[in-house]
C-alpha cells in the first residue's frame, strides 16, 4: 500500500493494486458515517472498434450503456437490488464516452457492500431474455433523450465539431443501434473489457484502507479470472477542421439556445493537460462568468438570459464550448464571437480567481461522493492522481495565461442554433 | 453535535456545532402564509436581493466579493410547504480556521445580513437595471418549464386540484410576471421584512461569537409570534380523468391520490414506508411491475407530498402502454392494501431509511434541513427518527394504505414516432 500525499491540502489517498491487477484508490474520513464505492470499467461509448491479437472487432453504438443496464442481473430472478436492499445501501451506475461506473453508497457493512459490488459487476450472467427485456426500457430512455433539448443541442454540437470522433454518437445508441445488440456482442464486450486490469476501484469515506485491500483480494481470489486479452481500441484520426461551420435545429423549444465551439489542436499549447485545463478554466471564467464585463453587458442589454463556458481537453484537440440562451440569438452569438476574438485577463482578476479556486480545493474534501468523483476525474482525464494541484495553481503566472491566450483562435469554429419551429 | 438556541427579541438563532466539515452553512429563513398572488413576486424578490444591494450594484460585484471571501456562495430559495411559503437566504463559506485574516468571519457573516437589510432601492423602487435582468431570466425560466415533459405533466395534474395551495407554482405565469413592477417589489420587500424570521447555522465555529456577530449586523425590528398551520387537506371532490396532447415524443402518466386522516406518526414515518415500498426504491412494486417485469418504461416513481397530503405516481412511456400501466399501478396499490409485501421488504426499507438519515448527518445541508423542520414542524431529530423507524410494523403500513383515495389521473399523450432518432 502506497500513500499519495496531496500537497498543501492535508489529505492522503491510499493506492494499491489487487492480486488480479485492479488499481484501488482509497480516501479515509473517520468523521463521517458513510462510504462511497465506485467500480469503474475503462469501457465507454466510444470504444466500439478494437483489435485483439490483430483480429478486428466492431460492435454496435450504445453497447457500453446497454451492458451497464443488464449488468444489474446477477443470476436467474436475482438482481443487484436483491444484494444491496438488505444492506440498506443505494446503488446506481452511469456510462460516459470513456468509462462505465458502478456505484454503491452506504453507511454500514462496508465489507458486504464491497463484496456485493465485485460479485455483481465481475459476473458474466447474460441471457437472450434479459437482452430482449432491456431493449424496451432503453428505447424509452432514448426517446427521453430526444425530448431533452439540451441533450439534442449537445450531440448536434459534437456532430458539427467532429468528423469522425465517436463523441458524435449518442451514449445510449439510437433505437436502430439497439436492434443490433445481441448476446454474442455482449459476451464479447464482457470478456474483453470487464477484467480487473481494465478497471479501477475508488473507495471514499469511513473505511480502513488495509481492510479494503484485503476484502478485494479475498473476493477476487475466489473468482476465476481469465488472463487479460489486452485489447487495442481503435480511435479514428480526427482532422483539424470542424465538420460543419453552422447548424440550425428547428424544434418546439420555448427558449432559443446556441452553442459556439472552437476546435484547437492540443499540441499548439505545448503544456501538460492539468495546467492547461486550469488555465483555460480561469480564462473562460474571467471572460464569460458572472464577474465578466461581457455577461454584465449582455444581461443589461437584455441580449441573454444564460451564458456558460466550458472546455474539453481530448487526446488530439481542445474544444471550447460557449452555451447561451437568448431572444436575440444572432446578436448574442455575434457578441460572444467578438469576445472569443478578444479574450483578455487582468492581473487582479487572475489573482482573485486563483485564490478562490484554491479555497475550492480545500472544500472539495468535505463530501465522500465529491472526493470519489474527483479521483475518478483525475484517473479518467489524467490517468493518475495529481498530488501537487495546489502548487500548480500557485505557479500560474500571467505569462502562462498569455501563452494560452495567444493560441486560442476562431479559425475552426462552429455555431449551432436551436430555434423555434415555425 | 451540539444543538443550541439563542433567543433574541425579534428572531431566534439555531446553531449546530459539528467538527466534521471544512465549510459552514447559514440560512436566514423568512416565513409567511402562502398566497397565490405572492408566489412569483417572492421568487422575483429573492433573486433580485441576492443579485445586488446598495453596496454591490450587480451580480458581478456580489460574485467578486464572494470569490474574495474564499469562494463563499450566497443564493436565495423560495419554497412552499403546504400553507406556508418560505424565503431562505443561504450562505456557505470556508471555515475561518483555514484563513489567516482575523476579520474574515465578521466580513463573511455580515455580507448576507447587509444585503437583506440594504437592498438596492431608490425612491421606494428597486433598481430598474437589475430588475430587468431578473425579469428576463424568470421569463425564460417560466418558458423553460414547458421543455420538460415531467414538469409539464405534474404542473397540469396539480392545477386540476382547484384553488388549493397544492396547485400553486413557485414560478407562476408570464402574465403574473408582467404585472410585477419595481414598486410592487418594494412593497413585497416591506412585507418580507415584516414576516417571521429565524436564522440557522451549522459548522465548526464558535457559536457564541457568531450569535453576537449576527446580532451586531442584523438589527431586525419585527417581533412575530405568529404560528403556522402547515398541512393542506385535498379531499376528493370528483375523480378526474384527463387526457391531453403534448409536443413531446414520450407519453406521461400522472396519478394523484388524496391522503385522508393521516396522524402524526403516519406523516413522519408510516407513509414514507408505504411510499418506499410502492414506488420509492428499485425493488418497489411499481418499478418491478412496470419496468422490470413488463419493460413499459425507463423509470417510475411515487412521491409523497407530505404537506399537501398527496401521493403522486408519475411515469413516461409509449402511448399504447398507458392502459396496461394503469392496470399495473392499480394492482400495486391493491397489493399494498392487502399486505402483499414481506417482513424482509419492510426490514430492507428500514435499512434504507436509516441509511438516508445517517447520510444526512454527513452533509451540512442535510443536518440543517432536519433542524429547520424540527423547528417548523416539530419533526423529531435524526437519532429520534431512527428509533421510530426501528419500531415500525407491517400493520402500520397496511393501515395507511387504507387512507388513499384516487383523485386525478392525467395522460399527456406524446407524438411518438417509430423512426430512428
Amino acid at each position: 500500500m502506497k500513500t499519495i500525499k496531496l500537497k498543501g491540502l492535508d489529505e492522503v489517498i491510499y493506492y494499491t493494486i489487487s492480486k488480479d491487477g485492479m488499481p484501488i484508490y482509497i480516501w479515509e474520513n473517520p468523521y463521517v458515517r458513510s462510504f462511497y464505492l465506485s467500480l469503474n470499467v475503462l469501457y465507454g461509448s466510444i470504444d466500439t472498434e478494437f483489435k485483439i491479437k490483430n483480429k478486428k472487432y466492431k460492435v454496435p453504438d450504445g453497447i457500453a450503456h446497454f451492458m451497464e443496464h443488464i449488468k444489474f442481473n446477477v443470476k436467474k430472478d436475482v438482481t443487484a437490488n436483491d444484494l444491496f436492499d438488505p444492506l440498506g445501501s443505494e446503488i446506481n451506475a452511469f456510462t460516459t464516452f470513456k468509462y462505465t461506473s458502478y456505484l454503491v453508497y452506504g453507511t454500514n457493512k462496508i465489507n458486504d457492500n464491497l463484496n456485493a459490488l465485485l460479485d455483481y459487476v465481475i459476473n458474466p450472467y447474460f441471457t437472450n431474455d434479459i437482452i430482449k427485456k432491456e431493449k424496451g426500457i432503453i428505447a424509452s430512455e432514448v426517446n427521453m433523450g430526444y425530448d431533452d433539448v439540451y441533450n439534442r443541442l449537445f450531440f448536434e454540437f459534437n456532430k458539427c465539431i467532429y468528423h469522425k470522433e465517436k463523441y458524435r454518437n449518442l451514449i445510449t445508441g439510437t433505437i436502430n443501434d439497439l436492434k443490433n445488440i445481441d448476446l454474442h456482442n455482449i459476451e464479447l464486450i464482457y470478456n474483453t473489457f470487464y477484467h480487473p486490469q481494465n478497471m479501477f476501484l475508488v473507495v471514499s469515506g469511513n473505511v480502513n484502507a488495509y481492510e479494503i485491500e484485503k476484502v478485494v483480494n479475498d473476493n477476487l481470489g475466489k473468482k476465476e479470472i481469465k488472463p487479460y486479452v489486452n485489447p487495442d481500441v481503435i480511435y479514428p484520426k480526427e482532422i483539424k477542421s470542424v465538420s460543419k461551420k453552422e447548424s440550425i435545429i428547428k424544434s418546439k423549444v420555448e427558449v432559443e439556445k446556441a452553442k459556439i465551439g472552437l476546435k484547437i489542436p492540443k499540441k499548439v499549447f505545448n503544456m501538460e493537460d492539468v495546467k492547461l485545463n486550469i488555465i483555460l478554466a480561469v480564462i473562460l471564467n474571467i471572460n464569460f462568468d458572472d464577474t465578466s464585463d461581457l455577461k454584465k453587458e449582455l444581461l443589461q442589454k437584455g441580449l441573454i438570459t444564460y451564458l456558460n463556458a466550458s472546455r474539453t481537453i481530448g487526446n488530439q484537440y481542445v474544444i471550447i464550448d460557449i452555451t447561451l440562451e437568448s431572444k436575440y440569438i444572432d446578436e448574442a452569438i455575434k457578441q460572444v464571437i467578438d469576445k472569443l476574438n478578444n479574450l483578455e485577463v487582468k492581473d487582479e482578476d487572475l489573482k482573485r480567481k486563483l485564490n478562490s479556486s484554491i479555497a475550492n480545493l480545500v472544500t472539495n474534501y468535505d463530501d465522500v461522493e465529491d472526493v470519489n468523483n474527483l479521483i475518478q476525474n483525475y484517473l479518467i482525464n489524467y490517468h493518475d492522481i495529481i498530488p501537487n494541484v495546489k502548487e500548480i495553481y500557485e505557479s500560474i503566472k500571467m505569462e502562462d495565461i498569455n501563452d494560452v491566450l495567444n493560441n486560442i483562435n476562431t479559425k475552426e469554429m462552429t455555431v449551432v442554433k436551436m430555434i423555434k419551429e415555425a | 453535535m451540539e444543538y443550541k438556541k439563542y433567543e433574541y427579541p425579534s428572531y431566534n438563532i439555531y446553531t449546530v456545532k459539528t467538527n466534521h466539515f471544512k465549510t459552514v452553512h447559514m440560512e436566514i429563513l423568512f416565513r409567511d402564509e402562502v398566497c397565490k398572488e405572492d408566489m412569483l413576486t417572492k421568487t422575483f424578490l429573492i433573486d433580485l436581493m441576492t443579485d445586488c444591494s446598495n453596496k454591490y450594484h450587480n451580480r458581478g460585484e456580489v460574485v467578486k466579493k464572494l470569490e474574495e471571501l474564499y469562494q463563499a456562495s450566497f443564493y436565495g430559495v423560495t419554497n412552499k410547504f403546504g400553507y406556508v411559503s418560505t424565503c431562505s437566504f443561504v450562505l456557505n463559506f470556508l471555515n475561518p480556521s483555514y484563513v489567516k485574516d482575523e476579520k474574515y468571519l465578521e466580513e463573511v457573516i455580515s455580507l448576507p445580513l447587509e444585503m437583506i437589510l440594504n437592498p438596492f432601492i431608490k425612491a421606494e423602487e428597486f433598481d430598474i437595471k437589475n430588475f430587468n435582468i431578473v425579469k428576463n431570466r424568470l421569463h425564460d425560466e417560466i418558458l423553460g418549464v414547458n421543455e420538460d415533459l415531467n414538469k409539464v405533466a405534474l404542473k397540469k395534474a396539480l392545477s386540476n386540484l382547484g384553488n388549493t395551495p397544492s396547485s400553486y407554482g413557485i414560478l407562476g405565469t408570464l402574465e403574473e410576471l408582467e404585472e410585477i413592477t419595481p414598486k410592487k417589489l418594494y412593497l413585497a420587500y416591506q412585507k418580507l421584512i415584516n414576516s417571521k424570521c429565524d436564522i440557522f447555522i451549522a459548522g465548526n465555529i464558535d457559536m457564541d461569537m457568531v450569535a453576537n456577530l449576527i446580532f451586531k449586523y442584523f438589527k431586525y425590528p419585527v417581533i412575530s409570534t405568529k404560528e403556522f398551520n402547515l398541512y393542506v387537506d385535498n379531499p376528493v371532490k370528483k375523480v378526474k380523468k384527463i387526457k391531453e396532447k403534448s409536443k413531446f415524443l414520450e407519453t406521461c402518466l400522472v396519478n394523484i391520490y388524496s391522503l385522508n386522516n393521516l396522524d402524526k406518526k403516519d406523516k413522519i414515518i408510516n407513509f414514507y414506508f408505504y411510499n418506499y415500498l410502492l414506488g420509492g426504491g428499485l425493488n418497489s412494486k411499481l418499478y418491478q411491475l412496470l419496468r422490470e417485469k413488463n419493460s413499459l418504461c425507463y423509470g417510475i416513481k411515487s412521491m409523497y407530498l407530505k404537506y399537501d397530503n398527496l401521493l403522486v405516481i408519475e411515469t413516461s412511456l409509449k402511448k399504447a402502454d398507458v392502459n396496461k400501466a394503469q392496470k399495473l399501478i392499480n394492482q400495486a396499490l391493491r397489493e399494498m392494501k392487502n399486505g402483499n409485501f414481506s417482513i424482509d421488504e419492510v426490514n430492507n426499507a428500514k435499512e434504507s431509511f436509516i441509511f438516508s438519515l445517517n447520510l444526512a448527518l454527513d452533509n451540512l445541508g442535510g443536518i440543517m434541513n432536519n433542524y429547520v423542520f424540527n423547528i417548523l414542524d416539530d419533526l423529531p431529530l435524526i437519532d429520534e427518527r431512527i428509533k421510530l423507524i426501528k419500531d415500525i410494523k407491517k400493520e402500520d403500513i397496511m393501515n395507511v394504505a387504507k387512507k388513499i383515495k384516487p383523485n386525478i389521473s392525467l395522460v399527456l399523450e406524446g407524438e411518438e414516432k417509430d423512426e430512428d432518432n
